[in-house]
């Protein structure tokens, strides 16, 4: 076994599976599909490893991996969930860059800062939707409000951030 | 659309709570506008990183935010490991360092074939019994042609000009074809480990079963005799189960139709089209009355097998049978070829063609030479009709005749000099049509 290229592997594998996540993303419409795809993903990558010419290659070669893993996902879950058309999903594909890592990293950073403006109660709200299944249906009983009405607070909040992170990188963009 | 509207819209899909109306809506808002495409992937890219952020806040804050999510995340991540480590354990245990496996062996070879095993640089001659590691079989003529046996007995024909890398790991067998033709005959594969079969356009699941591949660097044609293979067009991830007797054609771009048809019944004429039926050569236009024409490559020919030569420029062009609803070409009794072509001036020609047995693999290949002889005050053009028996197999443990055999490529070629040989069209005709 070549330790060196295991070391490898997973060296570019963690470096850019933010952005091999969020590619997929906007592939699929579900966190779980996200799951069980890049999970799948990585394995195919693992044994096409020989394939990938340099590192440099990485993110582009993963994503056409990923891509075609995603079009298979999409396919199986179409006939009984909502999803975008193939056609969509593809020129979704065909529109992302090759790397995004760099700007992905920042907008994280951003949002940590964007997060931090939000009072406690709601930046607990906007997260929410990561927890458990039924959380919000869960909080929405405790509080006696609509879940209709805490999905709509829910996207005013979401906005809010939208525009807050994308200010923070006009303002702070690229500084370390 | 107002931006309002479409973030209510992103909003809903991302939180899952979008309505099917809204999800048509949706849809084709972003099928057309690449605006709001880039807008949908900010939007992928927020819920991504809102989902990394809810794992962080959990630990930080102690919130009840703790997460599905992120435990799948976390379980993902040691999944990933701990499958990594397992991979490397199986791996080092089965092929410890240093250790070469013989993974085929080559059962038979003619002509310019050279072989790089993974990790060597330099090309090595083949001999027939030679045992292979992984590595790159390069079959550079069209009167070449080597035959690879697994050791489960697989056999993959390689059919010049090719490349081919083959290798044999922990996830089955894999073959890449960059360009060419193969013939293959499966055995059945261990369960999850199918052989796979990638070309530049498209990749093929095999489990057990023969059929025969047609690599360009634009499209590939996959047809399948026995069996059942599954084939990805690599262009947009589109599948399609062929079936026995059917045949599927792959192209990079993915506006032409990627769908599995029956071979139907064979015929026994044939009239070659352009770009259809382009194997080998660039295509141009000609004059007024061929309006396209196929102009002869040049390669170099570097020796057949055990030879050592100066590299001899070849000019060749083939075509064959394409098209998704071409029949299989049967070649009958009395059948003559009739190809249709210019030359800048007189100059000995080869011409010759690959055959594949009925419904099967590689039969043979068979070849013949005529001097064309141009006019000096003509536009060099030519016609020449070639009877089948005219044509010698190329080696004797191909079928003797190929009467009763199916067509597989059709090619014309000229030796050391660029006589501009180009192609109009190659037409096989049928016993009752008499000669001109």
């Amino acid at each position: 076994m070549n330790k060196e290229k295991e070391a490898g592997f997973m060296r570019m594998f963690v470096a850019h599976e933010p952005e091999l996540r969020a590619f997929l993303r906007t592939l699929l419409p579900s966190w779980e599909l996200v799951d069980d795809v890049l999970q799948e993903a990585s394995v195919v990558m693992w044994n096409k490893l020989d394939q990938l010419e340099n590192e440099e290659g990485f993110v582009p070669w993963a994503k056409v991996i990923v891509r075609f893993k995603a079009m298979h996902a999409r396919r199986s879950v179409a006939r009984d969930r909502l999803v975008l058309s193939e056609e969509t999903v593809a020129l979704l594909a065909e529109d992302t860059p090759d790397s995004n890592s760099e700007r992905i990293h920042f907008e994280r950073r951003a949002l940590d800062s964007c997060l931090q403006k939000l009072s406690l109660e709601n930046r607990r709200l906007v997260l929410m939707p990561y927890q458990r299944s039924g959380a919000l249906s869960e909080l929405a009983q405790r509080t006696n409000r609509s879940v209709n009405s805490l999905y709509k607070l829910l996207g005013r909040l979401r906005e809010k951030l939208r525009l807050c992170v994308e200010q923070e990188l006009i303002t702070k963009g690229g500084e370390s | 659309m107002k931006d309002e509207h479409f973030g209510d819209l992103c909003n809903r899909y991302f939180l899952g709570t979008i309505s099917a109306e809204e999800m048509a809506e949706l849809d084709c808002c972003l099928k057309g506008s690449q605006d709001l495409r880039v807008k949908f992937a900010a939007e992928a890219r927020l819920d991504t990183n809102l989902r990394d952020a809810a794992s962080s806040f959990e630990k930080k804050e102690g919130s009840e935010i703790s997460t599905v999510p992120s435990r799948r995340k976390w379980q993902w991540a040691m999944g990933a490991a701990a499958a990594l480590v397992l991979i490397a354990l199986v791996v080092s245990l089965f092929y410890p360092e240093g250790k070469t496996e013989h993974i085929a062996r080559i059962a038979d070879l003619n002509g310019a074939v050279t072989w790089i095993a993974d990790g060597e640089q330099t090309e090595g001659r083949l001999e027939i019994g030679n045992e292979l590691t992984g590595g790159t079989l390069e079959v550079s003529s069209l009167d070449s042609w080597a035959e690879l046996v697994f050791q489960d007995g697989s056999s993959v024909w390689v059919s010049g000009p090719a490349v081919v890398t083959i290798s044999d790991g922990g996830a089955g067998k894999m073959i890449r074809l960059r360009e060419g033709d193969l013939s293959l005959d499966v055995s059945p594969q261990p369960e999850g480990k199918p052989m796979r079969v990638i070309t530049p356009s498209a990749e093929a699941v095999v489990l057990g079963t023969q059929f025969n591949v047609s690599a360009s660097s634009l499209s590939t044609s996959l047809t399948v005799n026995e069996g059942e293979v599954q084939v990805t067009r690599l262009a947009d991830g589109s599948v399609q189960e062929v079936k026995a007797d059917h045949r599927v054609i792959a192209a990079l771009e993915h506006e032409s139709p990627f769908q599995a048809s029956p071979r139907g019944d064979s015929v026994r004429i044939w009239k070659s089209e352009f770009p259809r039926d382009v194997r080998h050569g660039s295509l141009g236009f000609g004059a007024e009355s061929h309006p396209n024409e196929l102009h002869a490559e040049a390669h170099l020919f570097r020796g057949d097998h055990g030879e050592t030569i100066d590299p001899i420029l070849l000019h060749t062009a083939v075509v064959g049978p394409g098209g998704r609803k071409m029949q299989p070409v049967l070649l009958s009794k009395g059948a003559r070829f009739r190809i249709l072509g210019r030359l800048d001036k007189s100059f000995e020609v080869s011409f010759g063609f690959g055959t594949y047995y009925a419904r099967g693999g590689l039969s043979g290949k068979f070849s013949t030479q005529r001097k064309i002889v141009i006019e000096a005050e003509s536009d060099g053009s030519f016609e020449v009709e070639l009877p089948l028996d005219d044509f010698q197999r190329l080696r004797s443990r191909f079928v003797e005749s190929p009467v009763g055999h199916e067509l597989g490529w059709f090619w014309v070629q000229t030796t050391k000099k660029d006589v501009g040989l180009s192609i109009y069209n190659v037409e096989l005709l049928s016993p009752e049509l008499s000669s001109k």
